[in-house]
């Protein structure tokens, strides 16, 4: 006889399970990490190598690259002097978004204890990275100037998820049509995420990135010594991390 | 694009679930599908059609669609 049972799950419930594992781990052993997310050719690991320069090793990074194929990112990261492994998804079905298993292996691959902030660089792509949780504390969404002004309008779900925006490439903004007037407009709609108008080609804007990773990192860490003293013992932190 | 995987993560949910229900056969999977959820709804159905296998191997999807983030299973039907 044909029943109808209720199980209502999160389709996405193992990862979910995962990515909290992940973020224990981040906690316990005082890392901050941010999953970074944009278009390919926006310029993320552009944003990390001007980071690296400005910010390590006064706060140590350490960056994981996902792709789906090649180590150019990790190389080039790894060419500023901060700790890089590399995510090559064609080993793992050709995957267009990391996923908390692979974060959860490629930690393995780095010296945890000589990290800090942990920056995620997620495979280009604006609509599936969104769906996952990697075990991230905070995830920002890298847009860039040639990408048109009207990019929150038509991803708004993938913005209004952003705990920071970064546009990149201001210095082409003479030369388009892009009004970040219309850009602004567009985001405000969905977040109230601090925006971040940047070029990693020439520098500017940088100087309000940068601070709030080290305000991001100074607070974590806060809190995380905070949880520690109200539990009594150095048990993984509980992040209030909103898994949906 | 990446619906293939949401179907493996659906599959697995309705293996799972239909395990401790007791179910031998599924014959439709109630799910939950948010126009925010960056999940395309057609593209979840046949990548499903084509992975479903095992106790799962006959299911069928019945879509609800929302305007929130959702991607829910909701219900099982089987014997």
């Amino acid at each position: 006889m044909t029943v109808r049972v209720e199980v209502v799950e999160r389709i996405l419930r193992a990862n979910d399970a995962l990515a909290a594992e992940v973020r224990g781990l981040l906690d316990q052993a005082g890392i901050t990490a941010i999953n970074l997310i944009g278009s390919p050719g926006s310029g993320k690991t552009s944003l990390l190598e001007r980071t690296a320069a400005l910010l390590h090793p006064r706060i140590r990074l350490g960056v994981i690259e996902g792709d789906i194929a090649t180590t150019r990112d990790a190389e080039r990261v790894a060419r500023c002097g901060i700790p890089a492994v590399q995510i090559e998804t064609r080993l793992v079905g050709n995957a267009c978004h990391l996923d908390a298993s692979m974060v959860q292996a490629a930690l393995g691959r780095l010296p945890l204890a000589d990290v800090q902030v942990l920056f995620i660089e997620n495979v280009g792509n604006l609509v599936c990275p969104a769906a996952y949780d990697v075990g991230e504390h905070l995830r920002v969404v890298v847009a860039s100037v040639p990408e048109g002004d009207d990019k929150v309008y038509k991803y708004p779900s993938t913005f209004a998820w952003a705990d920071a925006v970064v546009l990149n490439k201001v210095d082409l903004v003479p030369v388009t049509e892009f009004s970040l007037e219309t850009f602004t407009a567009g985001l405000r709609e969905v977040t109230a995420a601090p925006l971040f108008a940047i070029s990693a080609r020439t520098g500017e804007g940088l100087a309000g990135w940068i601070a709030w990773i080290e305000a991001q990192q100074a607070g974590h860490v806060r809190d995380a010594a905070r949880s520690v003293t109200a539990t009594g013992h150095d048990s993984a932190v509980v992040s209030d991390k909103e898994t949906g | 694009m990446h619906e293939v995987a949401i179907a493996q993560a659906l599959l697995t949910e309705v293996t799972a679930a239909a395990s401790r229900h007791g179910l031998k056969n599924v014959s439709a999977v109630g799910i939950c599908v948010g126009h925010n959820s960056g999940v395309a709804a057609e593209a979840l159905m046949q990548a499903f059609e084509i992975l479903r296998e095992g106790c799962a191997g006959g299911a069928v999807l019945d879509l609800r669609t929302t305007e929130g983030a959702d991607l829910r299973m909701e219900w099982l039907e089987g014997e």
